[in-house]
């Protein structure tokens, strides 16, 4: 009887400590715990310099039609029946290279020589304005998007090369620009030869990296990458870099936001800018090189380049395309 | 020793001295508990609590901030004022939250995180005012300089908040189990029955040799040893249970509040960015669908039943009503934030959708958000509070034992020197 009693008692006083005196945690719920960072992805695509076979002039496209559809009745079966079907063009341009493509600060809406030479083919499809989905991308997404489908034209200083034809289709040529430099006035620097070690700032995708990496004689610079073609202007205001190159009409937008910048140098590269369309479409890269030239002909492009790149001089003549069939 | 056993009064001696030593026991380890819980309460209450507390708000603040640079460049060259002063609102109360860190004293390991937080600030806020100059000049570059300060902010700044705000939660849990060891009250107990044990065995021995019933000084040791064994488990009760009424009524709700919030800060902040971004906001949008997902809602608004939101729903506690509206405010708000993608992707709705993000959408976000700030603050206030009550529970506990078990020391010394004084 005494046994049970003790027995009882005892499992009384465990109950107790355990129910009313054991050792309280207050660890962090799971729910409160923060979430992860994601990995960032910019996986820009492999370029390299290895020569294409069967590649001659990289910038001969297709030879356009004898005669262009009139706007509104493309041929049925073409891919251009089929966006005027959808009702929308859709266009990649840059959203931070003015006079390029950059975004209005005050009408948030982009604009520049691209947009412009992209809404003459959306004029040509549909026969009116307003038919043109804009949507900004990266240098180094140009390729991807146009093979991904998640865009019909890629309209974005993009310079032909044989590596890039092997990915994506090119029109004719619209503006032929010079790859440059940008330094501060006054740092004394003229030319890549100057820049032995030093950083110099490019996007992500572009062919201006490889050249810089190349460098001049014996001087071989330090490529600084960077995803937007914005960000160099930011790298070299902050001191990040000593250099930016991009093409001539770009640097010219950076320094028209800052005046204390100088273009300097010969031109590092040719850099012939074309409209990027997926190589499943060869009918609506004819279509497209039937516009450029129209336009190239008809004084539509003078009008353009005045209009947006009338600060850096005279009109030149338009660049005459080269075709293949 | 043995000597000494072998006359009666030499017995007697020992015993008193037994039983003196007992209630010497309990009263180290009734004092040794009372200190020790003292001062891991006064840790929580003073110390990694406030800290914890300052962490949780540095972050909230910081993303609340960053939104609002978002939102105010979306408007374009001319920012709206309520926006502009949302976002300095917030780097203030952060930057006074991160003085308040600093005179916590965090923890070694985390010294840098706290550096990082001090010296990163104002080169987010220089970042944040060059990309507003540039905006209003009307170049492009701005929109670089401002992705440049949300990058800053998301990958370094925020980090190190939550870093600070783990250690100060390690601290948290630390003080709490110092403040409520299961083995102290034990201790207090089993010490406090032997004492007590041995008294009435040794009154109830003495009364059968000597046939004198009541020893008065023996009987005002055993009553006072026993009311102190009593009060002093009754105090160290009463503060482990305001503790647990702490934490579950305060430090739980807090913490999954103020993590709602933080989510919901960063999926608005991303669909800011991602109109700023003009249809290149795959990677914000994304960013967002992970954030909403950990908020208890999918990709197109439907509650999942899981989730931080419905974890806070859940909740209970005395200060369930503040959290009862949460859901719904985030999902007026979701529907908003669906609307507004879908406009910024349709042909010529960008212009109405940044309309719709400055307005409704903002109003139905600032809406979810103060409901969040309110819930936030009264369980860090409930928080507060328990702590307090549970530190004023043990508040002169140790003096008071001391004094008593002291009295009933010397109680079972004079009753006894009664007895051995018949002898002579």
């Amino acid at each position: 009887m005494r046994r049970v009693l003790v027995v009882v008692l005892a499992a009384a006083v465990a109950a107790a400590v355990v129910t009313g005196c054991s050792t309280v945690s207050s660890r962090l719920p799971a729910q409160a715990r923060p979430l992860s960072l994601p990995a960032s992805s910019s996986a820009a695509p492999p370029t390299s310099a290895a020569p294409v076979a069967g590649c001659t002039d990289p910038r001969a496209s297709w030879r356009p039609a004898a005669t262009q559809p009139t706007p509104g009745a493309m041929p049925s079966g073409s891919f251009m029946a089929r966006i005027v079907r959808r009702g929308y063009l859709r266009v990649g341009v840059l959203g931070d290279s003015p006079p390029f493509g950059s975004i209005n600060v005050l009408s948030g809406q982009a604009e520049g020589f691209d947009v412009d030479i992209a809404d003459e083919i959306g004029r040509a499809l549909f026969g009116s304005d307003g038919h043109v989905r804009l949507r900004t991308i990266t240098n180094a997404e140009r390729i991807n998007v146009v093979r991904d489908d998640a865009v019909d034209l890629v309209v974005a200083t993009m310079s032909v090369t044989c590596q890039r034809r092997t990915q994506v289709d090119f029109s004719s040529v619209y503006y032929d620009a010079r790859q440059r430099l940008l330094v501060q006035a006054g740092s004394g620097i003229t030319s890549l030869a100057d820049l032995d070690g030093k950083k110099v700032c490019a996007a992500v995708g572009t062919t201006t990296i490889a050249r810089i990496a190349q460098g001049e004689g014996t001087a071989h610079p330090q490529p600084y990458p960077v995803t937007n073609v914005a960000d160099c202007l930011v790298a070299l205001q902050q001191g990040r870099v000593e250099a930016a190159s991009n093409d001539d009409t770009v640097l010219a937008g950076m320094v028209a936001q800052d005046p204390h910048l100088r273009i300097v140098g010969p031109s590092l590269e040719e850099e012939p800018d074309a409209i990027a369309i997926s190589l499943a479409h060869p009918d609506f890269t004819r279509f497209v090189n039937g516009v450029l030239a129209r336009i190239f002909a008809d004084g539509t492009w003078a009008q353009i380049y005045r209009h947006r790149l009338g600060e850096l001089g005279a009109v030149p003549a338009p660049p005459t395309p080269r075709y293949r069939d | 020793m043995r000597r000494r056993a072998a006359t009666p009064p030499g017995r007697l001696r020992l015993v008193s001295t037994g039983l003196v030593a007992a209630i010497v026991l309990l009263w180290l380890a009734a004092f040794i508990t009372t200190v020790a819980r003292q001062r891991a309460v006064a840790d929580v209450r003073d110390t990694s609590g406030p800290a914890f507390v300052a962490a949780q708000r540095v972050h909230a603040d910081l993303s609340e901030a960053d939104a609002s640079a978002a939102a105010a460049f979306l408007a374009g060259g001319v920012e709206p004022v309520a926006q502009r002063q949302a976002y300095q609102r917030s780097i203030a109360q952060a930057s006074t939250q991160v003085l308040q860190l600093a005179r916590a004293r965090v923890p070694a390991s985390v010294q840098g995180e706290l550096t990082t937080l001090a010296g990163q600030i104002p080169v987010y806020t220089g970042l944040v005012d060059q990309a507003r100059a540039d905006n209003r000049l009307g170049y492009a570059v701005g929109g670089a300089y401002l992705r440049q300060a949300s990058t800053l902010m998301q990958t370094t700044i925020l980090p190190a908040a939550d870093r600070l705000a783990a250690a100060e939660a390690v601290r948290v849990d630390d003080s709490y189990g110092r403040a409520t060891r299961w083995w102290q009250p034990t201790l207090v107990a089993i010490t406090g029955l032997a004492a007590l044990g041995g008294l009435v065995v040794a009154q109830v021995a003495l009364a059968r040799r000597t046939h004198r019933y009541l020893n008065v000084p023996l009987v005002a040791a055993t009553v006072v040893t026993a009311v102190s064994l009593g009060l002093t488990l009754a105090a160290l009760s009463v503060e482990r249970s305001r503790l647990v009424e702490g934490r579950d009524g305060g430090f739980v709700p807090m913490t999954v509040v103020a993590q709602a919030r933080v989510l919901a800060l960063r999926a608005w902040g991303d669909s800011s960015l991602s109109l700023i971004a003009h249809g290149d906001g795959a990677a914000q949008d994304d960013d967002a669908v992970r954030a909403t997902a950990r908020l208890g809602y999918d990709a197109s608004g439907r509650p999942t039943g899981t989730g931080v939101l419905p974890a806070a729903e859940q909740l209970g506690g005395p200060d369930a009503t503040t959290r009862a509206h949460l859901a719904e405010y985030w999902q007026a708000y979701a529907a908003k934030a669906g609307q507004i993608r879908a406009g910024a992707s349709a042909l010529g709705g960008f212009q109405e959708a940044v309309r719709l993000a400055l307005g409704d959408g903002t109003t139905a976000f600032r809406q979810f958000d103060t409901a969040a700030d309110t819930a936030l603050t009264t369980s860090q206030h409930r928080f507060d509070a328990r702590l307090t009550s549970a530190g004023d529970a043990l508040g002169g506990l140790a003096v008071l034992v001391s004094v008593a078990l002291a009295l009933a020391a010397v109680g079972v010394l004079a009753g006894y020197q009664t007895r051995i004084d018949e002898f002579r």
